[in-house]
């Protein structure tokens, strides 16, 4: 026990002299990274809402429509890809533009759930995120 | 008692405080490194303990997840038990992606790659959880561990491949007391709509004497060989594994099958969870089948809050514990 204690406080010890580098891949505009890379439901929590603030302020979306938006989408990644033992990639920036684009086509709130969800089953944000970085 | 459980929790905090300590000037820093807390409340009804009927803080996690470049992370991860009675390091890794191929490496402690790593429910599958040790002189072995070793993992969209070169203690430690590495390996195939994998563990364990000592290079085998596989319906993700263990003259074999069914039509977040599992921990005993149904439903009240409730029949030879029941409320902070 101590020295399982001696050895946290030493891994601790070494991020705070060596780990500190910004993120270098996030957009000016909303504030998202490209990706993120998780294992944390928290983390990913905090991700998703944070596009669904940038929604909110970027598009002036009523918060009422997009508020929990992203909770059915984020339940399947934590219901399953966490489950499996394997982490998520979430790509913020990919998923901010594409919610964008079915609020601007008039989809229902219960149908962007529905798609996110479906396109995530898919591997399809992942395509698009690959297609829009021209990979 | 009273006085121990007081201790426990006084040591918990000066240990929160000190990792506060630790890590502030990095958190004022720099805004990638994130602390997070997750902590389950059960409420919890199992007829085989005393009392029956109890509320208990069932396990608290404490994440630092810190990131360090576009292609690096560091975990760790400080997991209480039991009203923070038992305390330990979970996972202390370092992860370091896109490499060759599009690999990555993991080094330090970490989950064991062999299959699926819990199940949909809450309780966990005994194929996995059940510890086996023969005569029970044997260091207790189970397929559902942390290990201190290295990890590659190589993805070749459709398939992917894991390799891990582990200690082999089979638990949370830092001395490596066994003479032989352990290995880990795990191949899958994804068929968009299905996946299928298989798993593959061989290791040594250090072999006691009857006072507990280690008998230096008297190395018992153990090995293990899994299948797993999982499909995806419009509503429902199915998955399931089957699993057989050798450890000394022990033998062991097990399956189960998983369902997580959406039930958002009903309810919004509402989910509906099930495991079935066949498990029998030792095949040269005679009636030793255990059998076990879980089901469950989970709702998502809020961002980070999340209710589980959950009841556990037992059936055949595992009838001899009686049934018990969960309600969890699972809190991320």
């Amino acid at each position: 026990m101590k020295k399982q204690r001696t050895f946290f406080i030493t891994l601790l010890c070494c991020f705070n002299i060596c780990f500190v580098n910004a993120q270098d891949d996030v957009n000016a505009e909303t504030g998202l990274p490209k990706t993120l890379h998780t294992i944390i439901d928290k983390n990913l929590d905090d991700q998703f809402a944070e596009i669904e603030k940038a929604l909110i302020i970027m598009e002036h979306i009523e918060p009422r429509d997009v508020v929990l938006i992203t909770v059915p989408l984020e339940n399947y990644i934590e219901d399953v890809l966490f489950t499996i033992n394997r982490p998520a990639i979430i790509y913020p920036q990919t998923m901010f533009r594409l919610i964008r684009k079915f609020f601007r086509e008039g989809k229902s709130r219960d149908e962007i759930e529905r798609l996110l969800v479906e396109m995530q089953k898919h591997n399809q944000i992942k395509k698009l995120y690959e297609e829009e970085q021209g990979k | 008692m009273k006085k121990n459980k007081e201790n426990n929790i006084r040591r918990f905090f000066f240990s929160l405080l000190g990792i506060i300590m630790i890590t502030a000037p990095c958190l004022l820093r720099a805004g990638d490194i994130k602390l997070s807390l997750e902590t389950e409340f059960t409420v919890f009804y199992d007829k085989n303990y005393s009392p029956p009927f109890s509320f208990q803080f069932r396990e608290t996690k404490l994440f630092l997840d810190t990131y360090i470049s576009e292609h690096s992370n560091a975990l760790i991860e400080y997991v209480m038990h039991e009203d923070f009675k038992r305390a330990v390091v979970e996972r202390a890794y370092f992860i370091q992606r896109d490499l060759l191929f599009n690999s990555q490496l993991t080094f330090g402690q970490f989950h064991s790659p062999f299959g699926y790593y819990n199940a949909f429910t809450v309780t966990r599958s005994m194929t996995k959880n059940v510890a086996l040790s023969p005569d029970g002189i044997l260091p207790a072995f189970k397929l559902r561990s942390v290990d201190t070793g290295v990890l590659w993992d190589l993805p070749l969209e459709p398939m992917s491949f894991s390799i891990a070169i582990v200690n082999g203690n089979n638990a949370s430690g830092l001395r490596d007391d066994n003479n032989f590495k352990d290995f880990i390996g795990h191949w899958m195939y994804d068929f968009d709509q299905f996946q299928f994998g298989l798993n593959g563990y061989y290791g040594k364990k250090n072999s006691l004497d009857p006072n507990g000592t280690v008998i230096q290079y008297a190395d018992v085998n153990v090995a293990a060989i899994g299948v797993e596989t999982m499909v995806l319906f419009d509503k429902a993700v199915v998955a399931g594994e089957v699993i057989a263990q050798k450890y000394a003259l022990m033998k062991s074999i097990g399956g189960y099958v998983m369902m997580n069914y959406d039930l958002s039509d009903l309810m919004k977040t509402l989910r509906y969870v099930s495991r079935f599992e066949i498990f029998n921990p030792n095949t040269v005993v005679k009636n030793n089948i255990r059998i076990q149904c879980a089901q469950g439903f989970f709702y998502t009240l809020d961002r980070g809050y999340k209710l589980k409730c959950e009841y556990i029949l037992n059936i055949g030879h595992t009838k001899q514990e009686l049934d018990k029941m969960f309600i969890e409320l699972e809190y991320e902070l």
